[in-house]
């Protein structure tokens, strides 16, 4: 394996870790629920 | 191609209605959520006969269809809309063969939905110790059903469940109550405006406000002027209708069930007698921890060491057999410490999570729960506060959840605030690595000075939430309180099979959950300490080599990987922050762990595994921690003291170190001041905390 192919997997394994991270704590898909808590004045209604 | 049906499994709480999921599925389940809230659903598949599969899906437990919570609410819509794909072709409503009466409210509720239903009569090989016999044919006939009589702690009758659920068609969907009895001239009303629906179903939607299909209650209310009653009034109509229902429920039982109180044995009221006595009861409590955080040093330390050695001789073997270059690296020092850093802790995790699940299975818990309730009220908190308290000890995300059947808005609150603070097993391995590193291994009276520390910071974490609860109650100026009700179930001898489920399932997300994140920062932290700007990461060796010319080569290789970690880029922005925690005893490279903890608290040794495996040339120090045992300030003085574990420790007893709570406390407070104001006082809290431990002990 030579530097060049050693790189391009350091970029390909870095650039994986930060998208997952990025998905996790960033880009997170919002999934709000319009069912509310159940209970009057708890700011879900 | 084999036919599929879905099953749906649905009971009281502690019903053993989990048990019986496992029994009919096996492993063959999986547990997600429900679209759009954070409710855990479980399902899975079981073969039936002639290669028809049953997919079981195993609903939140539930007293009623009156639902009072999300996670009730769940199992209402399920039943209401038959075009959701989980729509289930047969229910099974699983009872306690002990609450029979109580459990067939919710049995005549789903069966009035006109959805095929079979009665398990769980817990069967109890009948005979409580003076219970029951007419099977007798119940039957009168409950229009099929009930299969089972028993899953000697796995008794699960087949001829299978049997039941495979011949579903056969049933009858008769309803066991006329639902136009609650109030004739509401319910003809209700008929005229919607001639094509089921007459229940829209008393669901109406009391509930639930929708199904198209059909809410603002539509209900705009057909054909039809006007809904007030709240009020649909309450009393409830009322009436649970009336109705056991009305029709004694009369099945007063000849289908003989319970003969001479035969029953009263060890139980025994048991409870000194469980949850107001002295023996805590002392009883205080003994089981003491045993379990021993046990958990005890039993885990060969396993953990075993494993720590074995990553850091897997990351040897690949240094030595892979080519030399940056991804070698990256896997030796960022990907395989990192994987290392997460594995370790699967020991004292899996064994903590035992006994928990016997604790719960044993029906102990419930007790616990009744024994705090006492000490919670005194604090100005809801008794229902304790079961997310007692949650947290897990994760604080599903404890947060759990606070939305408390009814105050006030209370609820205050136990979202305050739940972080108990000791999530996200925060067990920072625990476990700095005792071990900074508490000596002697021993008082048997009990490792370990254990005794970690059952402390489990202590002081319970004892903060509280103390911020008793605070938060006086600032918020809460004046009505809601009632608490818990359920005592039967003490029972723990099932091998649900303890280990429960104990593969935590273990699981533990280290697939945690673990990616772990992982994933463990990377970028690599890629940070391994590439530097400038001249003195760049030319590192020759600065060095320079400077110091009378080293052997082996110290030398040290000196050039330390220089070129401090001039790398996270060695940069450690530095930064360097002067903000050196007065509570961490060097820059703790600051890293740190701030990287924000995002979650495990991170913490994953990436100090990381950071020292790039900062270290030695071979000497193999494992995390004798890596960490090792490391030294400039002055040659150990960085891991006395002082500096003790205020590590308690910066992360404190300290809000999770995204994902943060994340959950906004959804939950639809708000973002809370999490922030959250954030921001924990943190303050944690960082004096830490402050004053590590200038008095230093």
């Amino acid at each position: 394996m030579n530097t060049t192919i050693q790189t391009i997997l350091v970029i390909i394994t870095v650039s994986l870790a930060l998208v997952y991270l990025a998905k996790k704590f960033v880009l997170k898909p919002k999934k709000e629920s319009n069912k509310s808590c159940g209970s009057s004045g708890c700011g879900c209604d | 191609m084999s036919k599929q049906i879905n099953v749906a499994l649905i009971g009281n709480p502690n019903t053993g209605k989990t048990s019986v999921f496992n029994a009919l599925t096996g492993l063959n389940q999986k547990v997600g959520n429900y679209p759009g809230i954070t409710v855990e659903k479980k399902e899975g598949l079981c073969k039936l006969h002639r290669g028809v599969k049953a997919h079981i899906i195993d609903l939140p437990g539930t007293y009623s269809l009156n639902a009072s919570s999300l996670d009730e609410n769940v199992v209402i819509e399920l039943l209401l809309n038959k075009n959701d794909k989980d729509f289930p072709d047969v229910a099974v409503v699983v009872s306690d063969v002990e609450n029979l009466k109580r459990n067939l409210l919710l049995f005549t509720q789903i069966k009035d939905l006109e959805i095929p239903v079979i009665l398990a009569i769980n817990m069967s090989d109890r009948m005979q110790r409580k003076g219970i016999s029951l007419d099977i044919d007798y119940l039957e006939q009168h409950l229009e059903t099929k009930i299969a009589l089972i028993s899953t702690r000697k796995n008794k009758g699960i087949q001829d469940l299978k049997q039941l659920i495979s011949n579903y068609k056969e049933l009858s969907i008769k309803p066991c109550l006329n639902a136009s009895e609650i109030d004739i001239a509401y319910f003809n009303n209700l008929r005229k405006a919607f001639p094509n629906q089921l007459l229940y179903k829209l008393w669901l939607v109406i009391t509930q406000d639930v929708n199904f299909g198209k059909t809410d209650r603002k539509t209900i209310d705009a057909v054909n002027n039809f006007k809904t009653k007030k709240p009020g009034d649909l309450k009393r109509l409830q009322q009436k209708e649970t009336i109705k229902r056991y009305q029709f429920i004694n009369n099945v039982l007063k000849k289908g069930q003989t319970i003969d109180l001479k035969n029953a044995t009263d060890l139980r009221i025994k048991l409870d007698r000194i469980l949850t006595h107001k002295v023996w009861g805590y002392a009883i409590f205080g003994i089981i921890l003491l045993t379990i955080f021993q046990a958990i040093y005890d039993w885990s330390s060969v396993p953990m060491d075993f494993i720590d050695s074995s990553f850091a001789s897997l990351s040897e073997w690949v240094k030595s057999v892979l080519p030399e270059g940056a991804f070698t690296n990256l896997l030796a020092e960022g990907i395989i410490a990192g994987i290392g850093g997460v594995v370790i802790f699967i020991p004292q995790i899996a064994f903590l999570f035992l006994f928990i699940a016997i604790l719960e299975e044993s029906g102990y818990m419930s007790r616990v729960v009744f024994l705090m309730d006492r000490v919670m009220r005194r604090f100005g908190l809801s008794g229902k506060s304790v079961v997310p308290l007692i949650s947290g000890t897990a994760c604080a995300i599903p404890a947060i959840m759990a606070t939305r059947n408390i009814e105050n808005w006030k209370e609820r609150l205050i136990t979202i605030l305050v739940t972080p603070f108990t000791t999530c097993s996200a925060r067990l391995p920072v625990y476990l690595i700095i005792i071990a590193l900074v508490i000596p291994e002697g021993r008082f009276f048997g009990l490792s000075y370990q254990a005794l520390t970690l059952m402390l910071l489990y202590l002081l974490g319970f004892l903060m939430a509280v103390f911020s609860a008793y605070l938060l109650n006086r600032i918020l100026k809460i004046k009505s309180k809601s009632f608490f009700v818990v359920e005592m179930p039967s003490y029972k001898v723990p099932l091998f099979k649900n303890v280990a489920l429960t104990v593969i399932e935590k273990t699981k997300t533990f280290v697939f959950e945690a673990g990616r994140i772990i992982l994933a920062i463990s990377i970028v932290l690599w890629v940070l300490a391994s590439y530097g700007p400038g001249e003195q990461f760049n030319n590192a060796e020759t600065i060095v080599r320079t400077e110091h010319t009378s080293l052997t080569e082996e110290a030398l290789e040290d000196k050039i990987a330390a220089h070129k970690l401090e001039h790398s880029y996270i060695g940069i922005v450690g530095k930064a922050i360097e002067p903000a925690i050196k007065p509570l005893g961490y060097d820059w490279k703790i600051g890293i762990g740190v701030v990287t903890s924000f995002a979650a608290r495990e991170v913490f040794v994953g990436t100090l595994a990381t950071i020292y495996s790039v900062g270290s040339a030695g071979e000497d120090e193999d494992t995390i921690k004798s890596k960490m045992a090792a490391e030294v300030h400039s002055n040659g003085k150990k960085v891991f003291t006395l002082a500096s574990g003790i205020s590590l420790l308690l910066f992360y007893a404190f300290a809000m170190q999770c995204m994902s709570t943060l994340a959950i406390v906004k959804r939950e407070t639809n708000s973002w001041k809370w999490p922030m104001i959250q954030l921001a006082s924990m943190t303050v809290i944690a960082y004096v905390a830490a402050l004053i431990a590590f200038q008095f002990i230093k």
